[in-house]
């Protein structure tokens, strides 16, 4: 790799093999309040997104999913009762820390018994191709460091015919809404100082989403790396984007 | 058809609320069992919503937007629609305003396993509040239902002594079977009578 190639981190260039482990720092110290500051920068929102776009999965019964990205385990337990024993549902995420509260998550609700868990780099996946009927990741594009690449390997890993959804932070459509919250998100660090402890990963978090890829940008960037009949659901006003995009059928 | 966050809202809390009920019936998981994967498409006319109803090992998903394949899909207008959740009866379903695409039997086993849910409600309750105040309150409920029951009877019979008897605003019921056998008689007599005057008209030879 270049030594002299740099990515953003936030509005920061810093070099790229440092990005990745910059990440994963700001995982690693929000991980234990990681839902409840959700719960309190999206009003609860959140949840409701997250199931709307677990309709846009259109899964069924003995499918395999790929939650990648998957955290804190708020998708694996939404996509667990569909799949069921018969399916299964791949919990992935590149930090340690996060896999390990999702799966203490996922245990104290009773562990479906259907999850797999992993620790995985969303431009390097380490599953056969076509191994997943869906893959789905949330909020967790903006973080990675060649979202090319990691497009490329969610497009080896999607059996053909199956779908990926990307469900990331966007931009708001309408000026006025885009100028409120942008005056909310302002009060994120805050909060996170307040709750977490740890304001700069907040406001990493906040930089972070201006600088990622708007809706028709990231439409593209699918369709570059091979999926067709891409299109892209705004939410809330386009403040959140829930991109699918099909592998062509064999 | 275009899907939304408030519909999806909105589904959230009906399936939240089917589920938890279908939870409460330990049959459920034997019985959804062998319908898992099977999908329903519920297409309301009026209002334009189209909703999938994915059948689970022991729960059911509730989502909308297009999906591949359902397995039956059912059409009509809202008040059709409620009518056919409600009723047990599944025939001449076309006159009741409803078409149904694909596989029946999943619209009867469906409507099956949604109308016979056997909630035990005093072993769900007893584990939230107690047996003694679980079986008084079982008690309460029972009374209450016999008292209603009977008050339901009696009023019943009040209204129908002070319209028959003491206004006498309408007819008794054997007033009216007299009244009907009367116009029989003389149903029977006008036609045995045009039966005579048409024998009379036909001339003699």
């Amino acid at each position: 790799m270049n030594k002299n190639k740099t990515t953003h981190f936030g509005y920061r260039e810093v070099p790229v093999e440092d990005k990745a482990g910059l990440v994963g720092q700001v995982f690693h110290s929000v991980a234990r309040k990681y839902d409840m500051m959700n719960d309190v920068m999206s009003l609860g929102t959140h949840r409701i997104i997250k199931r709307f776009t677990v309709e846009l999965s259109a899964l069924r019964p003995g499918m395999d999913v790929l939650d990648l990205a998957g955290g804190t385990g708020d998708f694996s337990l939404l996509f667990s009762p569909i799949v069921g024993r018969k399916g299964s549902v791949t919990l992935a995420d590149i930090n340690e820390s996060m896999v390990r509260v999702g799966r203490d998550r996922i245990i104290d609700k009773g562990n479906p018994g259907n999850i797999a868990y992993t620790i995985a780099n969303a431009e390097k996946l380490p599953f056969e191709d076509n191994s997943f009927d869906c893959i789905c990741i949330a909020y967790g594009l903006r973080n990675v460091t060649d979202k090319d690449a990691a497009l490329a390997s969610m497009f080896s890993k999607t059996k053909p015919g199956g779908r990926v959804l990307v469900l990331e932070f966007s931009k708001p459509v309408n000026p006025l809404l885009e100028k409120a919250y942008d005056a909310y998100s302002v009060l994120w660090p805050k909060a996170g100082q307040l709750i977490t402890g740890d304001g700069d990963s907040y406001q990493y978090l906040v930089e972070s989403i201006r600088m990622h890829p708007d809706q028709e940008t990231l439409k593209q960037m699918m369709i570059n790396a091979g999926f067709e009949n891409c299109q892209y659901h705004n939410v809330m006003g386009g403040i959140c984007a829930i991109h699918i995009g099909y592998k062509p059928a064999a | 058809m275009a899907v939304s966050l408030l519909h999806s809202a909105i589904l959230s809390a009906i399936q939240g609320m089917v589920n938890n009920l279908l939870a409460l019936d330990s049959r459920t998981s034997a019985r959804l069992s062998p319908l898992s994967g099977k999908v329903l498409q519920i297409h309301c006319l009026t209002p334009d919503i189209l909703v999938n109803l994915i059948v689970c090992e022991n729960s059911l998903q509730f989502c909308q937007g297009d999906i591949d394949n359902p397995d039956t899909i059912i059409t009509g207008t809202a008040t059709a629609l409620v009518n056919l959740l409600v009723t047990r009866d599944t025939s001449n379903l076309k006159h009741k305003g409803i078409e149904i695409r694909g596989s029946t039997s999943l619209l009867t086993s469906l409507q099956e396993v949604l109308m016979s849910l056997n909630i035990d409600w005093e072993y769900h309750l007893s584990k939230l509040v107690g047996d003694i105040p679980t079986q008084a309150l079982g008690e309460l409920l029972e009374n209450s239902q016999e008292y209603a029951a009977r008050a339901g009877r009696n009023l019943q019979q009040d209204i129908d002594d002070y319209l028959h008897e003491e206004r006498q605003l309408l007819p008794t019921a054997s007033q009216v079977k007299s009244f009907e056998d009367s116009v029989d008689n003389l149903r029977l007599r006008v036609d045995r009578l045009r039966a005579r005057v048409s024998r009379l008209e036909t001339p003699t030879t």
